[in-house]
């Protein structure tokens, strides 16, 4: 620092009367400099009140025209937390002495710190201008300035600057975060690799390394950039995080359910690792502690989706479609532009006995995502089920075209397709036959196709539903034969149809002094106004 | 009938009024009979008699006070210290509210500035004294019973059987801590220093004036000669108002042993690790607690509440319907089966439940943070414009409720209206300073983009 003066000696000088006489005349001035070296070691021992008040007499001595103990005012102030106060000590330097381009640095960071950031990125860019030679600093806050002020091209150019110039971890942290931003991953990897070059043991630095190999997909450098900061920081949750995440994929769940305990001792609050946990006890087939889990996380934060639509197939898995139902509509309503919580809703809807809204799901999760195969099949198979065989066979179609483009693709898919197209087939035959007996073989045929297949990222795709053989809904024993009008509901025998009219009121309905009415559907308790039977040939 | 039998007939079947005309009748013919007096003074007494040990009121902002409190005291000494349970909202702020009012809890900790809002003067004493003074006004039909400054105390505090009446007369029904104070005064030094009763009273008249050291000393003065719940129960509540919790715990302790696994003491407790923040203490105190008396309803409902925090809302479930069993019917409580439905995953039930806390509701604390809850439901079905309805009626209801203008903030934030949700974050700091969410959230929006240096 220019200002530091070490301690000039003043040697006393006796004078002669001459010389007395002398300096009346020829008077010097006491050098403004003489203390500096004093304010700044107190301030650097940390004696502030010592220093503040050596800094007052000196600025009262020279009428306000000392730069240097308004200098370090304005830093000891800044250090206070009194920017405001800080930034007009920065200024009174600047007056005194504008080609100084650290001042205008100061005043420029304190400016920055108050929020003010379009004048900050002026008073930078006049720093620029002042300062002979080129300062990585200057580059990094401007690139900063700019990403406050939302310009990410220019905030980009400026930290590629600053990064050139100084080497800095910082700077490489900003230039990564803009990259980021703008969804260049690419580019971000290559310049997390510079850094690890300039600084190989920032723990920071690796994971975000280890992460963005993660989003692309490289598991393997992912590792070893993880593995790596874990070996430098063993308790750094993020890296915990990701390389469980790793090993979960792997289907490794001990191991990560490891990880993942460290981790959540360090952050406890962390709604990630609460839904990794879950899910791993989830493929450990460990329902209830994956519920516990996935709903701590549901509790830290009510509107992720990602937990929701995890919660939802843990439920589905567990033979609770209601309660699935419940948290994959949430999650569908939180985030409508996805296609996953629909095919999972439809799951849901179909095990809830509801095909037709099933469809519905289904057919929103196809049109969002185009890829996911397995969609196509469940609508197809919704929709046999509730009989639109021609639209079914459609979707059949759509999905064998599908099939013969992909190449890798799971076996299972392209087997339970095969199975649905014999079946349709079957279907459509029966169907010129005999329109009613349908039902019954649906029944035999689709238990086989039963076994879905639940993975822990991926939701379920291909789920079933056992129609069940037409009975008479009171006596679960005989054939239906009686229609009710209006609401045209099918399933009542003859036998109970009987019966019904001839029902006295139960002791209950006779105690709560209830109207006694059998003339209801039992179904959907609209009143009967004509009861038909039909007969089936 | 001989009318003074006719008279103690009507106190015993706790028929104050009529009991105190007949005592009039009485003494309209005969002034000086100091039966029917002191009948007279009790029915009037015992007209407006209110526990005081459980309807204290505590005031937050003491600070008229002279007993200085360390500003920092060290962990675990001091109650003053905020925030004490981490995730779990105090029983004050309510999400559940534990179903039971507490002395000194029926304020929430934020809504101290409505207390500023009133006139009235902030001390201890005050707030009683105007109680009991309204209390006593109603009683009076021509001139006052006795006139208090023209009573010879000295007389009636060497009378043992006319003095304790009297004290109380003046204490609850008249509101004249001064005069009361001087007759226990008297009274004591009648008894040579020996009655403990007449201890305990002096300590009454001094807590009341907000002499608490002096009311200590008497307290412990008493303890001495006499062990008594009553006693230890007060000077639970002196160390409280100190801010010593540690020396509440160990006067607990001394009654406890003195009177092994008693109600009274044993809530004390619980509620003394509650507040430090001991959940798993409080709990079990209440749990013993429930083993005495299995129907408290205060140790029933806070173990409720421990279960909901400890994410077990079925379990907290269970508590609550054995306290809705016992009869309880109120909103407080009806909020929180519905709490506890929504998060056991009983849809059916949460509505109903809530619905039925909406109606109940009365004040508009309540209404508000039922409403609060309601926006949560809306958040768990996921529908984000239900949730920013409800959050708008709650903040009708209850324009200070610093938690529903954070929630809403988040909500607008999620709608991508930043702006605004930066402007209910502004405005739900300045409602609750030490609420941490607003300023973290707060931060967070303004710091988007920067690095940390």
């Amino acid at each position: 620092m220019s200002y530091v003066a070490n301690g000039k000696q003043h040697t006393q000088i006796t004078l002669t009367e001459k010389d007395r006489r002398m300096a009346t005349t020829f008077f010097e001035p006491r050098p403004l400099e003489q203390l500096n070296w004093l304010i700044h070691l107190q301030y650097a021992r940390g004696e502030i009140t010592k220093c503040k008040e050596l800094i007052k007499s000196e600025i009262k001595k020279s009428n306000g025209k000392h730069e240097y103990a308004f200098f370090k005012q304005g830093v000891i102030l800044r250090e206070e937390g009194k920017i405001q106060q800080a930034l007009v000590s920065f200024q009174v330097c600047h007056k005194l002495n504008s080609d100084n381009p650290d001042n205008i640095k100061e005043v420029a960071k304190c400016l920055f710190l108050l929020r003010k950031y379009r004048i900050a990125l002026e008073a930078y860019l006049e720093a620029e201008r002042t300062s002979q030679k080129p300062d990585w600093e200057i580059y990094h806050n401007l690139g900063q300035c700019f990403m406050c002020l939302g310009d990410t091209k220019k905030a980009k150019e400026y930290t590629k600057k600053a990064v050139q110039l100084g080497k800095q971890e910082c700077s490489y942290t900003l230039l990564i975060k803009i990259l980021v931003f703008e969804k260049d991953l690419e580019s971000a990897i290559a310049v997390t690799n510079a850094a690890l070059e300039s600084c190989p043991d920032s723990t920071s630095m690796l994971t975000e390394s280890g992460l963005l190999h993660l989003k692309l997909g490289q598991t393997q450098q992912a590792f070893q950039s993880l593995s790596s900061a874990l070996a430098l920081n063993p308790s750094c949750s993020q890296a915990l995080l990701g390389i469980g995440c790793i090993t979960q994929a792997h289907e490794e769940y001990d191991v990560a359910l490891s990880k993942y305990k460290i981790a959540v001792q360090i952050n406890p609050d962390s709604i990630a690792v609460w839904n990794n946990i879950g899910m791993c006890f989830f493929a450990k087939q460990k329902y209830v502690a994956a519920v516990s889990c996935l709903k701590r996380a549901l509790w830290l934060s009510p509107l992720n989706w990602k937990v929701l639509l995890n919660l939802g197939l843990v439920h589905l898995a567990t033979n609770q479609p209601a309660s699935a139902f419940n948290f994959l509509c949430a999650a569908v309503n939180l985030r409508p532009h996805f296609g996953l919580p629909y095919s999972a809703l439809g799951c849901a809807l179909f095990e809830l006995k509801d095909p037709d809204n099933a469809v519905k799901a289904f057919r929103q999760a196809a049109d969002i995502s185009k890829q996911d195969c397995s969609v196509l099949l469940n609508v197809s198979l919704a929709l046999m089920i509730t009989g639109k065989l021609d639209q079914a066979l459609e979707f059949l179609q759509k999905f064998k075209d599908f099939t013969v483009n992909e190449a890798q693709l799971d076996t299972k898919l392209i087997e339970m397709g095969a199975r649905l197209q014999i079946l349709l087939n079957k279907h459509k035959i029966l169907i010129n036959k005999d329109g009613l007996e349908s039902a019954e073989t649906n029944d035999n045929s689709d238990s086989n196709e039963e076994e879905a297949a639940v993975e822990d990222e991926i939701p379920p795709s291909n789920q079933d539903e056992p129609r069940e053989a037409a009975v008479c809904m009171i006596c679960q024993t005989d054939a239906p034969t009686t229609v009710l009008l209006p609401c045209k509901h099918f399933g009542l025998c003859d036998e109970t149809r009987q019966n019904l009219n001839g029902i006295p009121a139960s002791e209950e309905d006779i105690a709560y002094d209830r109207a006694v009415d059998h003339s209801i559907c039992p179904i959907d308790r609209v009143k009967v106004e004509q009861y038909v039977r039909v007969v089936l040939t | 009938m001989e009318p003074f039998y006719l008279a103690l007939s009507y106190y015993r079947r706790r028929n104050f009024d009529k009991c105190a005309e007949t005592c009039t009748e009485i003494l309209d013919k005969q002034p000086l009979d100091q039966a029917a007096w002191c009948l007279k003074m009790k029915a009037l007494t015992k007209r407006v008699y209110i526990d005081d040990l459980d309807s204290e009121e505590v005031i937050a902002g003491d600070f008229l006070d002279n007993d200085t409190v360390a500003s920092a005291p060290r962990p675990g000494t001091s109650m003053k210290v905020e925030e004490m349970l981490k995730s779990r909202p105090r029983s004050t702020t309510g999400r559940p509210i534990s179903g039971i009012n507490r002395p000194g809890t029926q304020a929430r900790p934020g809504s101290s500035i409505e207390r500023l809002k009133t006139a009235r003067p902030l001390t201890g004493q005050s707030v009683r004294a105007i109680r009991l003074g309204t209390a006593a006004i109603y009683s009076q039909r021509d001139g006052p019973f006795i006139q208090v400054s023209r009573l010879n105390l000295t007389k009636y505090a060497k009378q043992p059987c006319l003095s304790k009446p009297l004290f109380e007369y003046l204490f609850y029904h008249e509101g004249d801590v001064r005069n009361a104070m001087e007759l226990a005064v008297q009274a004591t030094q009648a008894n040579h220093f020996e009655d403990w009763w007449w201890k305990v009273q002096l300590a009454k008249c001094y807590n009341a004036l907000n002499l608490i050291r002096d009311s200590e000393q008497q307290l412990r003065s008493a303890l001495k000669q006499h062990n008594h719940i009553e006693t230890y129960i007060r000077l639970i509540r002196i160390y409280l108002r100190l801010d010593q919790p540690l020396s509440a715990l160990e006067v607990c302790k001394a009654g406890l042993t003195a009177f092994p696994n008693d109600v009274s003491i044993s809530t004390e407790v619980a509620r003394l690790y509650e507040e430090l923040g001991d959940a798993t203490m409080s709990v079990k105190h209440y749990r013993n607690i429930v083993i005495e008396d299995a129907m408290n309803t205060e140790a029933i409902a806070c173990i409720g509440v421990y279960h909901f925090y400890n994410n077990q809302p079925e379990l907290a479930l269970r508590y609550y319907r054995r306290v809705l069993a016992m009869g309880v019917h109120s909103a407080e409580l009806y909020n929180n089966l519905g709490l506890c439905c929504l998060y056991s995953q009983q849809l059916d039930l949460t509505m109903a439940c809530l619905q039925r806390a909406l109606d109940l509701a009365i004040s508009n604390q309540i209404k508000a943070e039922v409403w609060y809850n309601l926006s949560h439901v809306a958040i768990a079905a996921g529908d984000v414009e239900l949730a920013m309805q409800c959050l708008s009626i709650c903040l009708v209801i209850d324009p200070t409720h610093a938690p529903a203008f954070n929630n809403i903030a988040i909500l607008q934030y999620k709608s991508g209206r930043a702006n605004l949700a930066k402007a209910y974050f502004t405005t739900a700091k300045n409602l609750q300073e030490n609420m941490l969410e607003p300023q973290k959230n707060l931060e967070y929006l303004q710091n988007k983009y920067l690095t940390v240096e």
